[in-house]
């Protein structure tokens, strides 16, 4: 009985470590990218490999996170990230290794991203759904659709002279307004909400994973913003610097989110609940 | 050896935060139609009750056994 103990103890302990330890491997990889160590091919292979490989880990790790809930309430927020980090996946698949690069015209991989942002946010408003009755929820959202209200208000006076001066048709700018928007108000909103409602739970040890899933998503979130600066400038997009630094990054924080879930959730010793790092 | 409201408290902090595990251990106590430092021992159940309803839909019932466990333990 002890040693079956011991060994799930163990076993849990390796799931925290090993999704540290890619994490950890991604982020020097991304330094070594940054910083220009390997240059030309090898670069540009190292990035599109690791640009559909984290997707594919926090894939697995959410569908393994949400396979282990006991009750549907704590299942269905993983199963809606697995799903997120899926289409963001393959839509950076088609991109890389099938040529469709976003020539700034609205593509397949494109709609992916947007059912990528549209997932992570029902992801998001699933776990918010689990904490309702316990936890407050309506000042966190009240703020979080305050502040993304003034940010859509800014947005939309800063690029308006921008958006009339535009040649094309309404619908592609309709379209090229749709990703920020969507950006700010299914991913940054809810994680925003999020976040101010597990910080009601101070340093109680089920509030960890959710502040790992929400540094995951601000990443994910800058990084997407710094695509919609560097595509509206027509800068040339490489697949090594500091916005894929902050995919992987913010993937792995997800992937770490799943890990320490099941660790947490599945104790089978009180440490885990007591929140005795493993 | 602690009373039922120190012990609850204490146990919950650790999971969901101070907070909330006093705005669970005051419905557990209106439950109980007593204040929280006139919950007693006999009480376990009544508190057992209300912390498996309030956080049965974000924790495993691994996790609140256990935290049971060490709520009785602490008695």
């Amino acid at each position: 009985m002890h040693r079956r103990r011991d060994r799930a103890v163990s076993a849990g302990a390796t799931r925290t470590k090993v999704t540290v330890l890619v994490a950890v491997a991604g982020l020097a990889a991304a330094l070594v990218l940054t910083r220009g160590s390997i240059t030309g091919d090898l670069a540009r292979h190292i990035g599109s490999y690791a640009l559909v490989g984290f997707p594919i880990l926090t894939t697995a790790w959410c569908w393994w996170c949400a396979a282990e809930m006991p009750t549907a309430s704590m299942r269905w927020q993983w199963v809606f990230f697995g799903v997120a980090a899926l289409a963001f996946g393959t839509g950076q698949f088609l991109e890389e290794f099938l040529g469709q690069i976003n020539t700034g015209g609205v593509t397949f991989p494109d709609t992916l991203y947007l059912v990528a942002i549209a997932t992570f946010g029902a992801g998001m408003w699933k776990a918010l759904d689990s904490f309702k009755g316990f936890l407050n929820l309506r000042r966190p959202m009240l703020l979080s659709a305050s502040a993304a209200g003034v940010v859509t208000v800014v947005g939309v006076v800063a690029v308006w002279g921008l958006f009339a001066e535009m040649q094309d048709a309404l619908v592609y700018k309709v379209l090229l307004a749709v990703y920020p928007v969507g950006l700010l108000w299914l991913m940054a909103m809810p994680a925003l909400a999020l976040a101010l409602t597990v910080s009601q739970m101070g340093s109680g040890v089920l509030a960890r994973p959710w502040w790992a899933v929400f540094a995951g998503v601000a990443l994910l979130t800058c990084s997407n913003v710094i695509l919609i600066v560097v595509t509206a400038q027509g800068t040339q997009i490489s697949n090594a610097g500091p916005m894929e630094m902050g995919w992987w990054l913010g993937l792995s924080l997800i992937s770490l989110g799943a890990a320490m879930q099941i660790d947490i959730q599945r104790p089978t010793g009180s440490a885990s609940v007591q929140g005795d790092p493993r | 050896m602690t009373n039922l409201s120190e012990a609850t408290v204490d146990v919950l902090s650790g999971i969901v935060g101070a907070v909330p595990a006093r705005m669970c251990l005051t419905a557990a106590s209106i439950d109980a139609g007593k204040s929280h430092d006139a919950l007693l021992s006999d009480d376990f159940d009544v508190v057992a009750q209300r912390i498996r309803k309030d956080m049965g839909r974000f924790a495993s019932p691994d996790v609140i056994e256990h935290a049971l466990d060490d709520i009785r333990s602490k008695l």
